[in-house]
């Protein structure tokens, strides 16, 4: 059994999760969102969140409440905020399901890369909707 | 840290805060209020008068219709009645106060202006009642140097009267120095001049008192040979709230002088109301802090969906509990010292007349009342953060449930 500490430095550095539900706070704008999980590690520097806005299509949101957002635009700040901490595992729930084809792809290859960069492993699940990329396994459950 | 404490300021309803903040308060100054009061008045109660000891009694004969038209033979106190005193179970001692049979012109001063000359009579009691190192209180036949006590209603009607009126220093035990007596004795045929020097005050007299010894000279020297009848006695008492005492008093008529008994009934009094006084503050203080505690309880159970996720991205529960154990820290923390600053002010006003009433009173100071404040105050914030630590966990561990 892990310890509270232990399950906290998982959390912070080992592990990040980008949840179906996403859980992401209303209240705040998606620039805060992002920067709430990035202010535990410093990780990413806010030039280099910006412009992951930027690429992704919401860099006109970046200030707006996420309360505001559409899901897909949501989607999207939730994955960025998944994206700013060091991991072994990037845990994606169904990370495109309300993204259109373009931003599918620019997403999926963003997370792919930042995996290969950190030399961590990703872990997709889906129910349809996929990101198209070279994956070393594919499980159908 | 500036975000975590955006995100949960949301369901913060400051009115309420604010009314909380009075609630606590209002708790806590009453407390403290009435453990200051407790420890400033009671001494004037308990404080044992330094020279005549608290277990003498004195007693003179209730002055009837007969004595009062001028049969004073028979106002004193018998040889017979003082042995039947002192057969009593309840009576370890007597003694007799010896007045002066002769005229005392006497002319009290403070700093050398003169605020009052009159014939005084004195009295004097054996040694052995008046708590007075031997230093002070002996006198050699022959002296012109007499030591006396004084009443304390003198001084106080001299703080109170002349030195408010004229901005006279106001006297107290340590400067009975300022004090001059300056005696002027006529007897049969005898003349003499003494000084008084003030050893203090005893609020057990009503007449100035000096040595037995003084007494016992100057009766002889000045008017000799004329015995009277002591018209008080002094009594040695086991138990001065005895009940028999009080009956055989009565039964005798017999009318006890000093304001003991009285003081002990004001003192039952007093406690009983401080402690209904401090009750009630506390009742009303535990009461507003679980008013209070229940709505940070409720606040962070508003806010359990966030703090779920705020963990599940990586805080440590430490790091989100934090800023309600501030807000509760903060806002104890504004409780204890506003009604601190509350109690200062309260007890400017009060504590003036009670020094000038009692200017020998043993000060007590605020600080044992500041202690008692902090001991709240560390209980209730320990207690509320305990709680909130509690809740935190329990959201670790078991989610929203």
């Amino acid at each position: 059994m892990f310890s509270t500490a232990e399950w906290v430095n998982i959390r912070q550095r080992c592990v990040s999760q980008l949840f179906q539900e996403l859980r992401l706070f209303p209240e705040l704008t998606a620039l805060e969102n992002v920067q709430l999980k990035n202010q535990l590690t410093h990780f990413k520097s806010e030039t280099q969140i910006r412009q992951w806005f930027e690429q992704l299509g919401i860099a006109d949101k970046i200030d707006a409440r996420v309360g505001q957002m559409s899901f897909g635009q949501q989607q999207r700040v939730a994955a960025l905020r998944a994206l700013v901490q060091p991991f072994d595992f990037l845990l994606a729930d169904e990370p495109i399901s309300h993204l259109d084809d373009v931003n599918a792809e620019v997403l999926g290859k963003l997370m792919a890369d930042e995996a290969k960069q950190q030399g961590a492993t990703l872990i997709i699940t889906s129910i349809g909707k996929h990101p198209h990329l070279l994956y070393d396994k594919t499980l159908k459950l | 840290m500036k975000l975590v404490w955006k995100l949960l300021r949301q369901h913060i309803s400051w009115p309420q805060f604010v009314g909380f903040f009075f609630a606590n308060l209002f708790g806590m100054t009453i407390v403290l209020l009435g453990y200051q009061l407790y420890c400033d008045i009671l001494p004037v109660f308990t404080a044992n008068d330094s020279f005549l000891k608290a277990d003498y009694l004195v007693v003179s004969k209730r002055i009837g219709a007969a004595n009062a038209l001028g049969a004073q033979h028979q106002s004193g106190f018998s040889k017979e009645e003082i042995a039947q005193l002192q057969a009593q179970p309840f009576i370890k001692g007597v003694g007799q106060f010896t007045a002066t049979a002769y005229k005392a012109e006497t002319a009290m001063g403070i700093n050398g202006m003169k605020i009052l000359s009159s014939e005084l009579f004195f009295e004097s009691v054996p040694n052995r009642f008046v708590d007075v190192s031997l230093d002070n209180w002996h006198y050699v036949a022959g002296d012109t140097l007499v030591p006396v006590l004084l009443p304390r209603s003198y001084i106080a009607m001299y703080n109170f009267g002349f030195a408010q009126n004229h901005s006279l220093p106001k006297i107290s035990e340590g400067l009975v120095g300022m004090i001059d007596l300056h005696i002027v004795v006529q007897g049969k045929g005898a003349q003499g001049y003494f000084k008084g020097k003030v050893v203090g005050f005893s609020s057990k007299l009503n007449t100035v008192l000096v040595p037995q010894e003084f007494m016992a000279w100057s009766n002889n020297h000045f008017s000799p040979g004329n015995e009277m009848p002591p018209t008080r006695l002094i009594l040695d008492v086991a138990n001065p709230s005895d009940e028999r005492l009080t009956t055989y008093l009565d039964q005798q008529g017999y009318e006890l002088e000093d304001s003991n008994l009285d003081a002990e009934k004001t003192t039952y009094f007093l406690r009983l109301m401080v402690t209904l006084v401090m009750g009630v503050g506390i009742v009303i203080s535990a009461l507003s802090f679980y008013v209070l505690l229940l709505s940070i309880y409720l606040l962070v159970q508003k806010n359990t969906t966030k703090l779920q996720n705020l963990l599940l991205i990586g805080y440590s529960p430490a790091r989100v509990v934090l800023p309600y154990q501030l807000l509760t820290l903060t806002l104890n923390l504004a409780v204890l010292i506003a009604s601190f600053l509350l109690l200062l002010v309260m007890r400017s006003y009060y504590i003036d007349i009670v020094e000038t009433l009692f200017p020998n009173l043993p000060s007590s100071g605020v600080l044992s009342t500041l202690g008692i404040g902090l001991a709240l105050f560390l209980l209730v914030t320990g207690i509320n953060f305990t709680i909130l630590w509690r809740k935190i966990i329990s959201i670790w561990k078991h989610g929203k449930n």
